[in-house]
C-alpha cells in the first residue's frame, strides 16, 4: 500500500520517492513529484534550505488485507452504480474503473 | 427558510478579495493585458503570489523550476492559466482553513481536482477549450460548499435526506430547498465575476444531456464528474455516479475507450496536484 509521509530533510535517504514537488522559499521547484532521491539530489535540497519533503512510503500488506481492499472497491463501485437501470455501457464502465483500481492496487504492492 | 430567502442569503456572500476581483476584471476585460500591470496587481497579495509561483512551478504545469517571478509565469503559462491559478488559489484560501460542517472539504476538494484533471485531459482529446475545462471541473460543485458553509442547518437536512433516500444531491436539494447546488454555484460564480462560460457549465452540469447537439464543455464536465467518482474521489461516503442513464455516451467522441485509455494520466495529474496544494 502507498502512503504519503512528510519527513525532515535530515532523514532523507537514497531511493526514497518524492510524493510532492520540492519547492524552495522562492517558489522554485528543485525536484518534481515521482523523482527518486539520489545523494546528489539530497545535497541539492540541503543547499537550497529545504526543511521537509513528502515521500511515498510503501507498506507491505497481507493477502487478507489485499482481499479486503479489493472487496471494498467492488462494494463501493456496486453501490455507486446501483441507482441505474440496465445500461450495458454503464456496466462496462463500472468494470473499467474496477480493473484500473485493482491494477493500481496490485502495482503498489509489487 | 424558503427558496427566496436562500437566494437572498447567497447574494450576501462576500466577494473574493479586492485584489483577486481587480485581477479577474483586468483579465476578463478583453483588452490587451500588460503583464507588468498584472504582475503589480498580483504581488500586492503575498499569499496569492506564493501560491501562484508554487503551482506554476509544480510538475502539473510541466515547467518545474523555470518560473521565478509572476511576470515570467504570465509569459510562460499564458493569461488563461494565470486566471485559473488566481481563481483556484482564491477559492482554496476562502474555504480551506476553517471549512467543514456536513461535508468534508478535503474530500470535496479532491473530487474537484480529479474532475478538473479529467476535464483537462478529455477536453484536450476532444478539441474543447481546456483552460475553462480545468477550472469548471474544479468548481463544478462549489454550490454544495457554499450551501454547507453558509447554511449548515439547512444543508444537514439535505445530506440526511440524500443518505436516507439514496438519491442524488441535486434531487434532495430541489425537493427540500427548491433550488440546487448547480444554480447556487452559478450565481456565486457570477457574483465573483468569473467568466460566463464557467458559471454556465456549473449551472447545467446535472441537466439532461442533449444528444442531438455537438459535444460541449458541459458534456466534458459530466463525464469528468463520473470519472472522479469511479476513481474513488467521491465527495461523500456511499455516493452514486451523478447520472440517471447512459445518454452521455451517445455524444460524439465520448466512449469507454476514451475513459479507459486516459485513467492513468488522470490519476497521475490528480495525485500530483493534490500533493502540491496540500
Amino acid at each position: 500500500m502507498k502512503n504519503i509521509i512528510t519527513i525532515n530533510i535530515e532523514k532523507a535517504e537514497k531511493g526514497m520517492q518524492l510524493a510532492s514537488d520540492a519547492i524552495d522559499k522562492h517558489g522554485v521547484c528543485l525536484l518534481t513529484t515521482g523523482n527518486v532521491l539520489t545523494s546528489d539530489s539530497i545535497s541539492r535540497l540541503n543547499t537550497r534550505e529545504i526543511k521537509n519533503i513528502s515521500i511515498y512510503e510503501y507498506v507491505a500488506i497481507t493477502e487478507e488485507q489485499a482481499n479486503k481492499m479489493i472487496m471494498d472497491i467492488n462494494k463501493e463501485l456496486d453501490h455507486s452504480f446501483s441507482h441505474l437501470g440496465e445500461f450495458p455501457v454503464l456496466n462496462d464502465l463500472k468494470q473499467v474503473f474496477y480493473d484500473f483500481r485493482i491494477k493500481e492496487l496490485t502495482k503498489n504492492n509489487g | 427558510m424558503d427558496n427566496q430567502q436562500i437566494l437572498e442569503q447567497v447574494k450576501k456572500i462576500p466577494p473574493l478579495s479586492p485584489v483577486v476581483v481587480e485581477i479577474l476584471n483586468l483579465i476578463n476585460s478583453n483588452e490587451e493585458v500588460e503583464f507588468i500591470i498584472l504582475e503589480k496587481m498580483i504581488i500586492q497579495d503575498a499569499g496569492l503570489t506564493g501560491k501562484i509561483l508554487s503551482l506554476a512551478n509544480s510538475s502539473f504545469f510541466g515547467m518545474p523550476g523555470e518560473i521565478v517571478n509572476i511576470k515570467e509565469a504570465c509569459l510562460l503559462l499564458g493569461i488563461n492559466t494565470i486566471r485559473n491559478l488566481v481563481i483556484s488559489s482564491a477559492v482554496m484560501n476562502r474555504f480551506k482553513s476553517d471549512y467543514g460542517n456536513n461535508l468534508d472539504f478535503n474530500k470535496m476538494w479532491k473530487h474537484g481536482v480529479c474532475t478538473a484533471a479529467a476535464a483537462k485531459v478529455y477536453s484536450d482529446k476532444l478539441g474543447i477549450n481546456g483552460d475553462a475545462a480545468f477550472i469548471s471541473g474544479l468548481l463544478h460543485d462549489i454550490g454544495k460548499i457554499i450551501l454547507d458553509y453558509y447554511m449548515p442547518d439547512i444543508y444537514k437536512q439535505v445530506v440526511d435526506y440524500k443518505i436516507k433516500e439514496e438519491c442524488l444531491f441535486y434531487e434532495a436539494e430541489n425537493l427540500l430547498i427548491g433550488t440546487d447546488h448547480c444554480k447556487i454555484g452559478a450565481m456565486v460564480c457570477e457574483s465573483w465575476k468569473l467568466p460566463n462560460e464557467i458559471s454556465q457549465v456549473i449551472r447545467s452540469h446535472h441537466n439532461p444531456v442533449d444528444i442531438d447537439s455537438d459535444i460541449s464543455l458541459t458534456d466534458v464536465i459530466i463525464i469528468s464528474d463520473i470519472t472522479s467518482h469511479g476513481l474513488g474521489y467521491s465527495n461523500i461516503e456511499n455516493s452514486f455516479i451523478p447520472i440517471k442513464d447512459d445518454s452521455i455516451f451517445k455524444k460524439p467522441g465520448i466512449s469507454l475507450l476514451l475513459i479507459e485509455e486516459n485513467l492513468p494520466l488522470i490519476e497521475a495529474i490528480t495525485e500530483s496536484y493534490i500533493n502540491n496544494t496540500q
